[in-house]
């Protein structure tokens, strides 16, 4: 082959189909879209309408940089809002009455006002699912009163709240995971016509001058409307029934004496049995493993008795949490345990009979706790220093 | 008269093969809404049905050494009667190509060049297969053992990043949905990407030194793509649950869940540099057989004064062959399965079974005129 003209003619038009196909339609800068952080739903005052508030981050204020000694002191966000039937026509309406477009690929988490989440949200997931922007990955939560004035918390340690809220989950996380509910979470159990979704309540706190946020509770959502709440202990009844606790304490009380245990490890196993009518019985087998972090009275009480005791208290305790939840979900008939989906997944013969009757099933549902506690150590010293 | 006169390595053919088939995997919106979490279940029986037909394609080739899949048919049902089953075969493998370039389109300007007229899309990617097709099986085949291997390091790769997202409960309950839920998608599978390896007929004179062991490399093929497949069904499965069916792109939205070390996240863009070069390579092995069996059936030559033209053709009918996705997921459901059916397993089932026919009376006809001697 002639070498020199046929690899540069090749290379030329090479070079020429990169620029072809740069993507000149598609251009997107980074100065002309404005990066989405947040997005709350709420239920307008109008009826029948709802307000879309999206948290904007503003890339000039985080990025430090630039100007030396400038002192910024403005927000390093922006919240805007439109009101309109669905969101999609919000969005249509937000993205023309600004400069930028809106970029939707980095948002943190989609926030449900609580009046709205009651009105349902199986609309709203529709159009989020379908919108080509939105990751199923995104964190959800319920504000208790409005998402906006959740998104528009300032928050001492970080400049944008949605990413704050991010971290605040993450940090939650390292408790237990039922904090933490993606998009792809609470599709799959919406969808499943006998689960019940549970996704956590964030509030807005304010004291004097200074407000801010906090997360408490579950909020419980069953045929895509939110129908009741989880107290803070119930949520941890909720957990301990799922097994998914990974950190955090548990106040123990003997009446007279009580400590705290460390949560070292919590598994939980699930069984359905059967009577001879076919109907349901639910078995969960917890297994929780202590650290011993405190002892508060106790005195005198050799080392063995302490433990033993410790042991039975905790165990009480853990059951008194779980059926609290248990009992509160019967009230609002939601099973966000998946104890339906269960039957379905491990029985699915003896679900078809069940299927279309687990709604009356449910409330009476029989359930038997079988909890073990193991204390696994009981820190850097034996015996408390008081007794000896 | 052979236009091809290159030959490529047994394990090109079957790396070939089973990128051919990998290249399916990440479409596979047409039928996992109708089995979801049990499509393993399906597309894996679906293989083991294949084998067979593989052991087909290796008999008609081993048959007929030395000839290709229009050759064979002019040899088998003679000159007229061959040409007409040549063009329908022509016709086959020119509406996959405009099929495939389609699922193309469709992917890129719905992901991630939005605005882009998929035109413009369309037409750069035939030039590209145009060029790789000029030079003919040799350029066209070398890469797909790389293009594997960089699959296969995506898929673990994405395989990692997901890990704290599979839940195995996922894949229950087994066998919940009707029979003939089951008996459709196994159809799907085996027409849709197994059968279409009836192309390969088109190119097995000119694989090196073994066509003895032409079936090894035919099954080696289909186990090796089909099991790429199985994997990538598994993992989206794992990760979205009772969700796959509502997805149009359930390994999109796979990768984009996937996160490594909260830094590297995003991950759908390593699908679609998959799914690119993964098209690339099916597109131009498509196009260049569909090239090779025109001009065959043609009696030309050379393919080469037709690939510009043919190239236009195809972008045109790939732009207009469905009006949208939906009819086209629909005709893949319910249509294509049948129609590919005919091309894919009745006609060389027939190809093969006259050319026995043939043959016994022919040792019928010897026999008896060496009696009369």
């Amino acid at each position: 082959m002639k070498t020199g003209l046929r690899p540069a003619a090749a290379a030329a038009a090479t070079a020429l189909l990169l620029l072809i196909s740069s993507g000149c339609y598609d251009i997107v800068e980074l100065d002309t879209i404005s990066i989405v952080t947040g997005v709350g739903i709420d239920r307008d005052e109008k009826p029948g309408l709802i307000r879309l508030t999206v948290q904007v981050g503003k890339a000039e204020t985080v990025g430090g940089g630039g100007e030396t000694g400038k002192e910024i002191s403005e927000k390093a966000y922006l919240v805007l809002d439109a009101t309109d039937r669905s969101i999609v026509g919000a969005l249509d309406s937000l993205r023309q009455d600004n400069s930028r477009t809106l970029f939707l690929h980095h948002n943190q988490l989609i926030i449900f006002g609580e009046s709205h989440a009651k009105d349902g949200i199986a609309d709203d997931i529709d159009a989020l699912m379908r919108y080509h922007q939105s990751h199923m990955n995104v964190y959800m939560l319920v504000a208790e009163g409005n998402a906006r004035e959740v998104l528009d918390t300032e928050m001492e340690l970080e400049k944008i709240p949605s990413v704050g809220i991010d971290r605040m989950i993450k940090n939650k996380m390292e408790i237990s995971k039922v904090y933490s509910v993606s998009l792809l979470e609470l599709v799959s159990k919406l969808i499943d016509k006998s689960s019940a979704a549970a996704v956590p309540i964030i509030k807005s706190i304010k004291e004097k001058d200074l407000s801010r946020l906090s997360m408490q509770g579950l909020a419980v959502f069953k045929n895509g409307r939110m129908v009741g709440k989880l107290s803070e202990n119930q949520t941890n009844g909720y957990a301990w029934m799922l097994g998914e606790i990974k950190s955090g304490s548990l106040k123990v009380n003997t009446g007279k004496d009580s400590a705290e245990l460390n949560i070292s490890a919590c598994e939980s196993k699930v069984k359905a049995v059967f009577d001879k009518n076919g109907m349901p019985k639910i078995q969960v087998d917890i297994n929780g493993r202590f650290i011993v972090e405190q002892l508060i009275g106790f005195e005198g009480q050799p080392l063995e008795e302490v433990i033993g005791l410790l042991n039975k208290v905790a165990a009480d305790t853990v059951k008194q949490v779980v059926l609290s939840c248990f009992k509160q979900t019967q009230r609002l008939n939601a099973d966000i345990f998946g104890f339906g989906f269960h039957i379905h997944k491990y029985h699915s013969r003896k679900w078809k009979a069940l299927e279309g009757r687990w709604e009356q099933i449910y409330p009476s549902l029989e359930l038997a706790l079988n909890i073990q506690t193991e204390i696994l150590d009981t820190g850097k010293i034996s015996i408390s220093p008081k007794t000896a | 008269m052979t236009i091809e006169h290159s030959k490529i390595s047994a394990g090109q053919f079957m790396f070939s093969i089973a990128c051919f088939l990998h290249s399916s995997s990440l479409l596979t919106s047409f039928f996992v809404p109708i089995t979801k979490q049990d499509s393993w279940i399906a597309h894996t029986i679906a293989m083991i049905l294949c084998i067979p037909l593989m052991i087909l394609y290796a008999q008609l080739a081993k048959s007929h050494p030395g000839l290709n899949l229009i050759q064979i048919n002019e040899a088998v049902f003679g000159k007229v009667f061959g040409k007409i089953i040549s063009l329908f075969y022509v016709w086959f493998f020119f509406t996959l190509v405009s099929l495939n370039m389609r699922d193309l389109g469709n992917f890129v300007s719905k992901t991630t060049m939005i605005k882009t007229p998929m035109p413009i899309i369309i037409i750069l990617f035939i030039l590209l297969c145009v060029w790789s097709a000029y030079y003919g099986l040799e350029v066209v085949t070398r890469y797909s053992t790389v293009f594997l291997i960089i699959s296969a390091v995506i898929l673990l790769i994405s395989i990692i990043a997901i890990t704290g997202l599979i839940n195995p409960e996922n894949f229950l309950p087994v066998f919940d949905l009707p029979i003939k839920n089951y008996i459709q998608v196994t159809h799907i599978c085996s027409t849709i990407p197994f059968g279409e390896t009836v192309i390969f007929l088109m190119i097995t004179p000119y694989v090196d030194k073994s066509q003895k062991k032409l079936l090894r490399y035919f099954v080696g093929g289909l186990l090796i793509g089909g099991i790429l497949i199985l994997l990538v069904m598994l993992r989206d499965i794992a990760v979205l649950g009772n969700t796959i069916g509502y997805f149009s792109l359930p390994s999109f939205e796979a990768f984009r869940l996937g996160i490594l070390f909260q830094t590297i996240s995003h991950m759908e863009i390593m699908f679609s540099i998959l799914l690119i070069i993964l098209l690339y390579f099916k597109i131009s092995f498509l196009f260049y057989a569909s090239m090779l069996s025109l001009s065959q059936t043609l009696e030309l030559k050379t393919y080469r004064p037709l690939l510009l033209p043919c190239a236009a053709f195809v972008a045109v009918y790939s732009i207009i062959n469905y009006q949208n996705i939906l009819i086209q997921i629909k005709a893949a459901q319910e249509t294509i399965p049948f129609l590919w059916f005919t091309l894919e397993i009745l006609l060389p089932a027939l190809t093969l079974a006259v050319h026995y026919i043939k043959k016994s009376a022919a040792k019928k006809g010897n026999g008896k005129e060496a009696a009369l001697r």
